[in-house]
């Protein structure tokens, strides 16, 4: 299948992926918020950094979601029943913020190769703190493929980035 | 007889959250977090099911379906795959290797239960 549009809108595609599984998984809402700046404090160990490579053979990137470790605890508890969310372990919460990331990653990979541009995922790497930078154009500071979302207040930042070769 | 459901998947969190889902089944559940370690429990426990995962490492979801059809006593387990990929030449393979059917994650869990419905019933697990 040909690309149907050579550079398609990341920021919304990873917008709406993460909106949908949070509805879908969690049946939580999530409100986009502006403007996208990562405030966060590097080392923050309370932050946690999930990345998945979208694998192409044409194509390449990644999608990066930033969540709050209280959040990730809050999802895991919806998920798996757990009454007491502070005995879930830190290996726990990381496989969620991995298996969210799988999942975002997985509906970015549908939307854009509905656009024509197909990938496989990578394995999902989680790494504590928030030691990521948004891709952001020299000239306008603003970063293309980042959205920021509030979820049962928490923010939670997706960046979807992808290199294309020229059709 | 109470089914036995075998879940393969890397994720823990996808294994404690399908155990949670089949709590009010009778039915026993059983996990592996891999396709190799799958192919174990599977030969030891004869599951009436099995969730496979599509990608994991050591042994993917694939490469245990291909393993399974070439064993004559699992080669008849239904099988749903479950993956975060939509891709069409996946579900092609998947199909080819005889999988019963797939389930796009995230998924909500009455989609999960009606695709198991169709293999054989859940009945409530019994009060005590």
């Amino acid at each position: 299948m040909m690309p149907t549009t050579p550079h398609p809108d990341l920021g919304r595609i990873g917008g709406e992926a993460l909106r949908h599984v949070l509805s879908s998984l969690l049946s939580f809402r999530a409100t986009e918020e502006t403007p996208v700046q990562n405030t966060a404090e590097a080392e923050d160990e309370s932050l946690i950094l999930a990345t998945v490579d979208l694998i192409g053979e044409h194509c390449s990137g990644a999608v990066r979601l930033q969540i709050p470790e209280a959040f990730a605890r809050l999802a895991l508890g919806v998920l798996v029943g757990a009454e007491d969310t502070d005995s879930l372990t830190r290996a726990q919460i990381d496989d969620l913020c991995g298996e969210l990331g799988n999942m975002v990653a997985g509906r970015v990979a549908a939307d854009l190769a509905g656009e024509g541009h197909s990938f496989t995922l990578g394995t999902p790497g989680v790494v504590r703190g928030a030691g990521w930078l948004l891709k952001e154009d020299r000239t306008t500071h603003h970063a293309p493929g980042a959205t920021a979302w509030s979820c049962q207040k928490h923010r939670i930042l997706i960046e979807v980035s992808c290199h294309f070769q020229p059709l | 007889m109470t089914p036995t459901i075998l879940s393969v998947d890397d994720s823990s969190t996808i294994r404690s959250l399908l155990a949670r889902l089949f709590r009010p089944f009778a039915c026993e559940l059983c996990e592996a977090s891999n396709g190799e370690e799958g192919l174990a429990v599977a030969a030891l426990r004869r599951p009436d099911l099995i969730l496979l995962d599509y990608n994991m490492p050591v042994m993917d979801g694939i490469t245990m379906l291909r393993r399974m059809r070439e064993d004559p006593v699992l080669k008849r387990t239904p099988v749903i795959m479950l993956t975060a990929e939509s891709g069409c030449e996946n579900m092609a393979t998947v199909a080819r290797l005889g999988a019963r059917d797939y389930i796009i994650k995230p998924f909500r869990d009455e989609e999960l239960l009606s695709k198991i419905g169709r293999i054989f019933p859940l009945l409530p697990r019994p009060t005590p």
